[in-house]
């Protein structure tokens, strides 16, 4: 699905996706990795024109015991070219989610800013989450930032929870809803935002 | 507006005073050096055979096949024990002048009257002035030299020395094992607070010269102390070799707080391996400002061995011309419910080289266990280099992991901002970075922030123009 500047990917089988913003350009990818197999994806966004904006947002949610091996790439061609990925994935069981972070500024970038996060929440002993963030900055006035985070629930939470009646399985939509929900709020276009939404509650109440 | 060049200051500490021994062994290392080391020093067997153990694994071991380059050290041509005084005195007044004028131009006489505990001066390979409130004294806290401490407390030193830094986990730790000299022992018996901190003094003045100061802390149960170390050297043409060990044990419910503000002068190679070992609810707190050497590899880690443990690591490095800070921090988490944190902040400016390298592992045993590592650096300019090795072992399957890093420039917008206000734009990069470095520097008592933040607005001086 493509609209002005925002285009939803939904990925359930090995994939490549590469795009190229232009001056000026700004433009946000939504992708949904949800597969029932195990599969290897790459997206990679090149910011070539000055003033390019690209703005990633992913959620992962591997729906069996699979392996799940995604990197993007946000490459900085260009001048004061601004680029965000904000990723978040849900592990169940004894799946495997592999996340490799590219950021890429080169030699004629300045003042370029670009920013990748990845959250995990792991709900199983076995689940296991492996995130490599790889930055090769070749100049020196730009701002880059990374940053991963791995939790369970945690036990405040569900203690709290507990305390007023909630069962583990309950709890568990709950955290998970308010988690997928940080990453679809901040998708601009309500139709995409409402379809990534209700596709991601179909798949955790099965889980 | 234009700025004004200005021209970076000297560095304040690299005077050297006249070359005094009463003992100089001879240039290079074997057997015979060791020998002769431990003789003159009147050690236990056990001291002496562990300092032939340590040198022969120093022989079988190998450089670090990572980091910085290390080809420039010459060990044929480092003096490694080098006596400059008869003994240790307990008041200034005792030393010879030089000595006592090089400290005075430090500052540590004037430090000891006004905020310290104890102070401990190392000169070379030995502890020369050494110092404690009398009132500690008498709540059973030990603080001696390294060698004063084998003599007088032999029970606990034979205990713990080389527990937690085996003389074998690297070149540099078998190194200092076989040679050590100097350094503190510090015992800090249950439940007794140490107010005020407790400070060691590290100058090198020799030309070639190696310091393998030698630290053991042993922090009793419910005690609480803050150990406090600086370090400057003169500036020769050659260079020169630090390489201490530092073990602490943080028993249950301790806290020890070690804080290293290092100015070593560019000449020197700072190779320095620095553990904790921490009981049940015990804490142990790194402080480590970085700010000279041409070298320096330094990961101070804290091993986490005891439930609802705690570990924190609070870090600067500054690299200018020709430095290379190659800094970082491990925790390794062994018991449920330990935590640690690891702060690092870096600044490279004039072609300067800082790396964050740094270890959080978690064994299955150490259930729900949290870490927290933070990397942040600030590049001044085109022809600096920062890089970042964070490793993470996560072998827990309830373990709350978290890990930022961030690298960036100071913004136009900032210094537009400061410069519009009047304040010179020299000014304002001095602001902004020490803003930048203001997280760990309030972790300092006082006299030491405002002695950080004036030691790197030195560095900055010159870096408009």
């Amino acid at each position: 699905m493509r609209l002005q500047n925002i285009e939803f990917i939904h990925i359930h089988e090995d994939q490549r996706y590469s795009d190229t913003l232009p001056e000026g350009e700004e433009k946000t990818y939504v992708f949904l990795v949800a597969p029932k197999q195990s599969l290897r994806a790459e997206i990679s966004v090149s910011l070539e024109g000055r003033n390019a904006k690209a703005q990633l947002l992913g959620i992962i949610i591997p729906q069996r015991n699979i392996e799940v091996h995604l990197s993007t790439t946000q490459l900085h061609k260009s001048p004061d070219s601004v680029s965000v990925c904000l990723l978040r994935s849900l592990v169940l069981n004894d799946s495997l989610v592999s996340y490799q972070g590219n950021i890429f500024i080169g030699k004629r970038s300045q003042g370029s800013d670009a920013f990748q996060h990845h959250d995990s929440m792991l709900l199983s002993g076995h689940a296991r989450v492996q995130t490599r963030p790889i930055l090769e900055i070749l100049h020196h006035a730009v701002s880059c930032k990374h940053g991963v985070s791995m939790h369970p629930i945690p036990d405040d939470v569900l203690w709290y929870a507990k305390t007023r009646l909630l069962h583990q399985k309950q709890i568990e939509r709950i955290y998970v809803d308010g988690f997928i929900r940080k990453i679809t709020d901040m998708i601009p276009d309500s139709h995409i935002r409402d379809l990534v939404y209700n596709q991601c509650r179909n798949i955790t109440k099965t889980l | 507006m234009k700025p004004k060049k200005i021209t970076p200051k000297a560095y304040a500490y690299g005077f050297h005073k006249e070359e005094q021994s009463v003992y100089k062994a001879q240039k290079g290392l074997n057997a015979a050096i060791i020998d002769e080391i431990s003789n003159r020093k009147k050690e236990p067997l056990w001291m002496k055979q562990f300092r032939l153990k340590s040198f022969a694994l120093y022989q079988k071991k190998q450089m670090p096949s990572w980091g910085p380059d290390l080809s420039g050290i010459d060990f044929a041509n480092i003096y490694y024990y080098l006596k400059p005084t008869g003994g240790t005195v307990s008041k200034w007044k005792n030393l010879p002048k030089s000595i006592l004028d090089t400290y005075e131009r430090i500052g540590v006489p004037e430090a000891e009257k006004k905020f310290l505990s104890g102070v401990s001066a190392q000169y070379e390979s030995e502890v020369v002035y050494k110092s404690i409130q009398k009132s500690l004294s008498k709540k059973g806290v030990v603080f001696l030299s390294m060698d004063d401490g084998l003599r007088k407390r032999p029970d606990i030193v034979k205990e713990y020395f080389g527990t937690v830094v085996p003389p074998g986990d690297n070149k540099f730790s078998a190194l200092n094992s076989a040679v050590w000299s100097g350094g503190s022992f510090l015992y800090v018996p249950k439940n007794v607070k140490v107010d005020l901190p407790l400070q060691a003094y590290f100058r090198i003045n020799a030309q070639n010269m190696g310091q393998f100061e030698r630290t053991l802390i042993v922090a009793d149960e419910g005690s609480f102390v803050h150990y406090v170390e600086g370090c400057t050297a003169p500036i020769y043409s050659t260079d020169s070799l630090h390489a201490a060990v530092v073990e602490i044990l943080v028993k249950k419910g301790a806290r020890v707080r070690y804080t290293t503000v290092q100015n070593w002068s560019t000449n020197v190679f700072n190779l320095v391996t620095k553990r904790a070992k921490v009981e049940e609810e015990g804490v142990m707190e790194w402080v480590d400002g970085n700010l000279g050497s041409k070298c320096t590899m330094k990961y101070p880690s804290v091993i986490l061995t005891g439930r609802k443990a705690r570990g924190e690591v609070l870090s600067i490095a500054y690299a200018g011309r020709g430095q290379i800070q190659d800094a970082g921090a491990k925790m390794i988490h062994m018991a449920p419910d330990t935590t640690s944190r690891i702060i690092s902040k870096s600044i490279c400016k004039d072609g300067g080289r800082t790396s964050y390298r740094g270890l959080v592992r978690i064994i299955p045993t150490a259930t729900h266990a949290s870490s927290h590592v933070q990397c942040d650096a600030l590049i001044l300019d085109g022809k600096s280099r920062s890089d970042t090795y964070p490793y993470m072992d996560i072998q827990s399957d309830d373990a709350s992991i978290a890990h930022e890093a961030a690298v960036s420039k100071i913004s136009d917008e900032q210094l537009f901002y400061l410069t519009s206000r009047g304040i010179p734009e020299e000014e304002a990069v001095s602001m902004v970075v020490n803003g930048f470095i203001e997280p760990i520097v309030k972790e300092l008592p006082l006299e030491y922030a405002v002695e950080l933040n004036r030691l790197i607005e030195l560095q900055m001086e010159g870096s408009v123009g």
